[in-house]
């Protein structure tokens, strides 16, 4: 018998089961009765019956029944609950009893076995007596059972119930076959209903007690609600139990609790609690169970009972605590949902707090009584009791009583109260992680280690210690982590740990530990004592054991111990420093470390040491002196051989000078870690800081201290800049560059330096970005050049202290900022001389590097790579050169009929103007030294002028240049190609298009342009994938005296795609993908003379039109090319300009109309205006003509004509006139009208169509001569014609 | 803060805590002064209510704009309540069990009283 009566008894805690007796089976001897007992006992899973068997031996003796008493009336029980009670129907009387017995039906012995059984059975019924318990008579039988409608059966079966005196219902055959599980199942269920009938009648007898009840039976109410709902959770009837239970409780509340039945009542309605706490979970009813169990402990509370024993009632309530807990985490395994502010873990700690107050309050109570002495004999007795919460016999005499209350104590004494405590945290902790409350779990963690040092297990309290401090110092929570230190201090050296005491003591000198100085000082005192290796007690203290241990401590641990100062706040204000965030390979790497100690009391530092590294290895860097800061000024150098002693808040300054190291060239140094040494030789600490010197404050912070310390920049990487041993000079001029022009750069490389280089060389790329627009050609020979996007000089060795140039030509076809990549290059041979201790397997160009170059700006100019060969060193350096491009001319183009007239679309076999307007945009003087237009082979060029053009030089800025030509068509555009994939095209003036202005088109069109961009830019796209107008390409392998077969295959080839990635970048990129890769190496050769290369090609011009129209949605046709040829002044080399022309369409015209004059007309001489009449159709025409009269002019002949020409023909008309007046005179008015009399209505618009040719083709003016004047006009004078229209214009070449 | 103070010394509260977004703690004022560390570790764990109650995404029904978290646990001898502003800085009051401040007066005392512009020195 436990004394500790505030623990649950076990046959509470188990949910009762009916107990089911099986009799009559030897295990021991009968294989077969084993198999089926086993069969009973194991796999009790869920879904078989709650059942609980109980093997009686043959000789089980049941309890007695007792006799009924027949009144109530003057009985008073002893208490309340019988403690045998539950533990008799749970395990001692069941409610079945089986009976096996081996009878077969067919058993030649079966009279004898039957008399047996009969016996059998009226012995197991004598010992029942007065009891309800059924008997059941199960037979083994072996092979398959007989029907029951045998007659040997049912004779016999008969016969056996007659003989045994049992219910028909209680006979089983049980085969012992391959179905045995089956049978076994069939027949618990049987059992199961036997038990609740059993059960039931329990019931109602206990029922029928309660009825003779008085209401001054409260005891015995209690206990009859109590077996009731015990009966009730038998029977499965939860609900019913329940509210038996309740009701139970419910009387037990009327009873007035004095100190003498406090526990009893204590007992009882804790036992009843836990049933209803337990059967409200069952219910999944657990709001009510919280409130149930929070009422009843909120009651009895304050139901302390013996001021001597009040421990009891904190163990009862901690019982009460986890009992619930208990409770609960059952409910949740069986799905109960919890919340983070409801879960048993709050119970545990609840628990685990009572049973503190428990040990508290027994240590109070003992150490008053302890002077009592205690008579051992009546220890024994005194717990005995029939009753649960009832000591010995109720004679409340007061020495008995206090009797009971020192045996008591004295057991309490034996309890292990800090085992219990530890338990209950350690579950309340698992809970509470598992309701995500970590810091709550924390403080429970700190209360655990508490309890281990109360129970003097130091060591695991301080493991326990050691892991809360990080957590409460990362919060920052200070006040806490000043108490948790202390406790962490105070158990590791009372554990004698060395490591834990010297880094607890270090973190206790941070001033955010809220110690006071003299504590402080302490700490201070005991740190050092351990470093001198004496044990730090005081000698005050005799604690010989811990001294010893001590001593074993110190013995065993070996120096350094290393103390993580990024985890300690605040102690060291530490900024390290590079000299300058880079420094040269050749130069000494220095840096600076400013400390600052925090600490209100001075520390003692023997070794400052740095630790740097590049990302493969680490150097150290050890201090030798230091400087002290003041306001303004600096102490002397001090050596820090015999150690410094930091005092507070000042600030001191230590140089680290890195002599003895070769650094890895092109590589960053960053600060690895810094290690101050505290203590002795023997005993030390090593404190570190790694993060903490990369931690930036976000605000600065307030500085009480007069020193430089906020204000230091710190470089916390240093890049050892390599040494590169060439320098390139770019001598490019100042004047930036043409487009379109071969723009010649030099550099020189120079080695400044006293070493011999190898394999020098030099690269210059285009771009990406660039590429098909800015080219690089080293060779300008007069013929060819090859142009390239990335061009390689090798110069070979280059001598100490000599130096190369090179040259090169950038063409662009665009202005702005030309960036060209430059690589440079060396190779030296023997690379000890350079670099002596270097390993040849270094990789300088790591990850980490490149990331590391990142932030830091300063690197950006070291675009080096180094790699070491196994004979050598090769240097590369990436370079950009910038060069300013700026145009050079600004073209605009259009056309214009006869008539001086906007254009937009012409006529076959029409002559019109085409002009082009330049104007330099150059900077420079530029000389022009030819325009000229190379034109489609559907057009004819006709000169405008006869003469040849002249050009002034030089050209300045904004200066124009004109240049107008008469073109003409023989054929429609639409006959142009096939006439199906010609589309109409929108009005479209003439358009200018420059291959260098992709991208800006708009300034270079003319203004109406009204097509929509999209198409431009398809239609340019084609263009220029096909037409390599800017520059004639083909490959490189050809020469130029190659003959002009082998060229033509080249261009139609190149025409076929080949070319158009090398023009054109942005369009087709199927084809662009396809041969990137290659073109990106292929070198060209561009001709530079547009004409030259024409004719190298065999005057085949169709490769424009082949070009322009090959592909199915060219809408604008091209009518050639445009060239300019020009220099620089004062500049040999020549460059040519080209410009594609978009035309305009050109369509059928119904007539044409050619009009003739002489070439000089006078004053009074007649002269003969010619016009002859076209019909281009395929039908007759029928013209009405007319010569209106004229002031100026006599006419002889017939004015009015009415002419009929066939298809494809033409019709002269001729008339005679005789200027009247000299100078600019107009010109007879001429008309033409369809001469349809039938419908003329419907020929408006068609004479208006004839009218508007005329205007267009007609001359308006002609120029009349003085007769006398003798004139000697160099001029053909049918120029003439062509600019009538508009005389201001015209000055152009009329030198009058 | 003054507001706050006269909130603790007309004994409605038993402390106040302001905790910064880094949880981390900035003022904490305890009526009694022998049980402040206590309160402390009491504040410090109401922490865990808070940082669940506010953890993104868990509660999607809960107005967001609500920065009143209410009753963050209360045991037997304490009731400990919760506000948080847009800034993640946490207000914690702690008032006694026994007390007879209803919530609805702890709710008005927390949105009239600091919410609009708490004076932290």
């Amino acid at each position: 018998m436990s004394a500790d009566t505030s623990i649950l008894p076990s046959e509470l805690i188990t949910t009762p089961l009916p107990l089911i007796g099986l009799a009559g089976l030897d295990v021991d001897k009968n294989p077969i009765h084993k198999s089926i007992l086993e069969s009973f006992y194991t796999n009790r899973k869920a879904d078989r019956a709650q059942i609980h068997f109980k093997l009686l031996a043959p000789n089980y003796e049941f309890p007695v029944s007792k006799p009924k008493r027949q009144t109530y009336e003057w009985y008073q029980p002893k208490g309340i609950l019988k403690k045998n009670w539950m533990l008799k129907h749970l395990h001692v009387l069941p409610a079945v009893v089986v009976l096996f017995q081996d009878i077969e039906w067919n058993d030649p012995q079966w009279s004898e076995k039957l008399l047996q059984c009969a016996s059998i059975v009226q012995s197991l019924k004598n010992s029942l007596q007065g009891r309800n318990t059924k008997i059941s008579v199960v037979l083994l039988q072996k092979g398959s059972p007989l029907p029951s409608t045998d007659v040997i059966v049912s004779e016999r079966s008969a016969n056996l119930i007659s003989k045994c005196d049992i219910n028909s219902k209680m006979l089983f055959v049980l085969s012992h076959n391959e179905h045995l599980m089956g049978c076994i199942l069939r027949l618990e269920s049987a059992f199961v209903d036997f038990a609740q009938g059993y059960y039931k009648q329990m019931a109602q007898q206990v029922r029928l007690h309660r009825d003779q009840l008085t209401t001054s039976h409260h005891f015995l109410k209690i206990r009859h609600q109590f077996k009731l709902g015990f009966i009730a959770e038998m029977r499965f009837d939860f609900s019913t139990a329940l509210k038996h239970y309740s009701q139970a409780y419910v009387n037990l509340e009327e009873i007035r609790v004095v100190d003498t039945n406090c526990l009893e009542i204590k007992t009882i309605s804790g036992f009843l609690n836990y049933k209803m706490c337990k059967l409200m979970f069952r219910l999944n009813a657990p709001r009510d169970a919280i409130t149930q169990f929070r009422n009843h402990v909120e009651r009895f509370k304050s139901r302390t009972g013996f001021k001597e024993l009040i421990f009891e009632h904190f163990g009862w309530l901690s019982t009460q605590y986890s009992a619930f807990a208990d409770l609960f985490c059952d409910a949740i395994k069986n799905g109960l949902p919890a919340l983070q502010t409801q879960h048993p873990g709050l119970y545990f700690h609840k628990s685990a707090e009572y049973l503190v107050k428990r040990k508290e309050t027994f240590q109070v109570c003992y150490a008053q009584s302890s002077n009592q002495t205690l008579d051992g004999s009546q220890v024994s007795n005194i717990f005995w009791s029939d009753y649960f919460g009832v000591r010995g016999t109720k004679i409340s005499e007061p020495i008995h009583e206090q009797q009971m209350i020192l045996i008591v104590q004295q057991t309490e004494k034996n309890f292990n109260h800090s085992a219990a405590i530890i338990n209950l945290l350690s579950k309340a902790r698992a809970q509470f992680k598992q309701y995500k409350c970590p810091r709550f779990r924390r403080k429970l963690t700190l209360d655990l280690a508490d309890e281990y040092v109360k129970s003097g297990d130091h060591q695991k309290a301080l493991t326990f210690y050691i892991l809360m401090l990080g957590d409460y110092r990362d919060e920052m929570w200070h006040p806490v982590l000043t108490e948790v230190l202390l406790k962490t201090l105070r158990a590791s050296f009372l554990a004698a740990s060395v490591v834990d005491f010297i880094t607890c003591s270090v973190e206790a000198l941070s001033p955010k530990i809220a110690i006071n100085e003299s504590e402080r000082i302490i700490v201070l005192e005991n740190l050092w004592k351990v470093f001198q290796n004496v044990p730090p007690i005081p000698s005050s203290q005799k604690a010989p054991e811990l001294k010893s241990q001590w001593e074993a401590a110190l013995l065993n641990h070996t120096a350094p111990t290393v103390v993580d100062m990024d985890r300690i706040l605040e102690l060291l204000e530490c900024i390290v420093t590079f000299e300058s965030p880079q420094v040269k390979f050749d130069e000494t790497v220095k840096l600076q470390l400013y400390l600052r100690s925090k600490s209100a009391v001075p520390l003692k530092i023997r070794v400052v040491a740095l630790w740097l590294t590049d990302s493969n290895s680490n150097y150290k860097l050890q201090a030798h002196s230091y400087v002290e800061l003041k306001s303004n000024a600096e102490s002397n150098q001090k050596s820090i051989d015999d150690g410094l002693l930091v005092e507070t808040n000042k600030c001191y300054r230590f140089q680290f000078t890195a002599n003895d190291f070769n650094f890895v060239e092109n590589s960053e140094l960053s600060i690895l870690r810094l290690e101050i040494i505290m203590g002795s030789d023997r005993q030390y600490a090593l404190l570190t800081l790694k993060s903490s010197l990369k931690a930036t404050k976000n605000f600065k912070s307030y500085n009480p201290h007069h020193d430089s310390l906020e204000n230091i920049q710190a470089n916390s990487i240093c890049y050892i800049v390599p040494t590169f041993h060439l320098t390139t000079q770019n001598s490019l001029c100042d004047q930036p560059m043409l487009v379109n022009e071969y723009f010649k750069s030099t550099a020189v490389i120079t080695n400044s330096f006293d070493l011999a280089l190898q394999n020098v060389g030099v690269s210059i790329t285009v771009p990406p970005n660039l590429r098909n627009k800015v080219f690089i050609t080293v060779d300008l020979s007069k013929t060819r050049q090859k142009l390239n996007s990335q061009i390689q000089i090798d110069v070979g060795d280059l001598q100490m202290h000599s130096s190369v140039p090179i040259q090169y030509y950038i063409v662009s076809l665009i202005g702005g900022n030309i960036e060209l990549h430059q690589k440079l290059w060396y190779q030296i041979d023997n690379v000890e001389a350079v670099n002596a201790n270097q390993k040849s397997d270094v990789i300088v160009e790591s990850p980490e590097h490149k990331e590391a170059t990142k932030p830091n700006p300063n690197n950006k100019t070291h675009n080096m790579n180094i790699e070491y060969t196994n004979d050598g060193v090769k240097k590369v350096k990436d370079d950009t050169i910038i060069i300013p491009c700026v145009e050079e001319f600004a073209v605009q183009g259009r056309f214009f009929t006869l008539n001086k007239q906007a254009m937009t679309r012409g006529f076959r076999n029409e002559d019109f103007l085409f002009r082009v307007d330049l104007e330099v945009k150059s900077w420079c003087d530029i000389d022009i030294l030819d325009m000229f237009f190379i034109c489609d082979h559907n057009l004819i060029e006709k000169q405008y002028s006869k003469q040849r053009r002249k050009f002034n030089s030089p050209y300045k800025t904004g200066q124009k240049v004109k240049d107008i030509m008469i073109l003409h068509s023989t054929k429609s555009t639409s006959q142009w190609v096939a006439a199906n994939d010609l589309q109409k095209v929108d009005k479209q003036n003439v358009l200018f298009q420059r291959i260098r202005n992709i991208d800006k088109q708009s300034t270079e069109y003319s203004p109406i342009s009204t097509i929509s961009s999209e198409k431009d830019d398809k239609y340019k796209s084609n263009l220029l994938s096909k037409i390599p107008i800017n520059s004639t390409i083909v490959p490189s392998i050809m020469n130029a005296s190659q003959n002009a077969g082998v060229m033509k295959r080249s261009f139609s080839d190149m025409s076929k795609g080949k070319s158009s990635n090398l023009l054109t970048s942005s369009f087709n990129e199927s084809i662009a993908a396809k041969d990137e890769t290659k073109s990106a190496m292929i070198s060209k050769t561009i001709y530079n003379k547009a004409i030259d290369s024409f004719q190298l090609t065999d005057y085949c011009r169709g490769f424009l039109k082949e070009g322009s129209y090959s592909e199915s949605n060219m809408l604008i046709p091209v009518f050639g090319v445009y060239c300019v040829r020009w220099r620089r002044s004062g500049c040999t080399e020549e460059n040519e300009t080209k410009l594609i022309v978009r035309g305009i369409e050109i369509i059928d015209s119904p007539l044409n109309i050619y009009c003739v004059l002489d070439d000089k007309m006078y004053v009074k001489v007649p002269m003969t205006l010619k016009i002859t009449l076209v019909n281009p159709t395929v039908k007759a025409i029928r013209l009405r003509a007319s010569m209106k009269t004229s002031e100026n002019f006599m006419i002889s002949g017939s004015t009015q004509l009415n002419i009929s020409i066939y298809s494809q023909s033409s019709f002269d008309l001729s008339f005679n006139l005789y200027p009247l007046k000299a100078g600019w005179q107009q010109l007879p008015v001429f008309e033409i009208r369809y001469n349809n009399t039938q419908d003329d209505e419907q020929n408006t618009e068609a004479n208006a169509e004839l009218q508007s040719l005329v205007n267009r083709w007609m001359p308006k003016k002609v120029f009349i001569l003085v007769s006398t004047c003798v004139l000697d006009l160099g001029y053909q004078l049918n120029l003439f014609l062509c600019i009538l229209a508009d005389a201001a214009t015209l000055q152009v070449n009329l030198a009058v | 803060m003054l507001l706050l103070v006269s909130f603790t010394t007309t004994r409605m509260a038993v402390c106040i805590a302001i905790i910064a977004k880094d949880n981390s703690p900035q003022y904490i004022a305890a009526l009694d002064f022998e049980k402040e560390l206590e309160l402390q570790y009491r504040v410090h764990s109401a922490l865990d209510v808070v940082d669940e109650k506010c953890a993104p995404g868990l509660k999607p029904s809960q107005d967001s704009r609500d920065l009143y978290l209410g009753l963050l646990y209360s045991t037997e001898s304490h009731k400990i309540y919760g506000y948080i502003t847009n800034t993640k800085i946490k207000f914690i009051i702690v008032i006694d069990s026994n007390s007879l401040l209803r919530e609805n007066e702890v709710r008005s005392a927390n949105l009239n009283h600091m919410s609009p512009e708490p004076e932290i020195k």
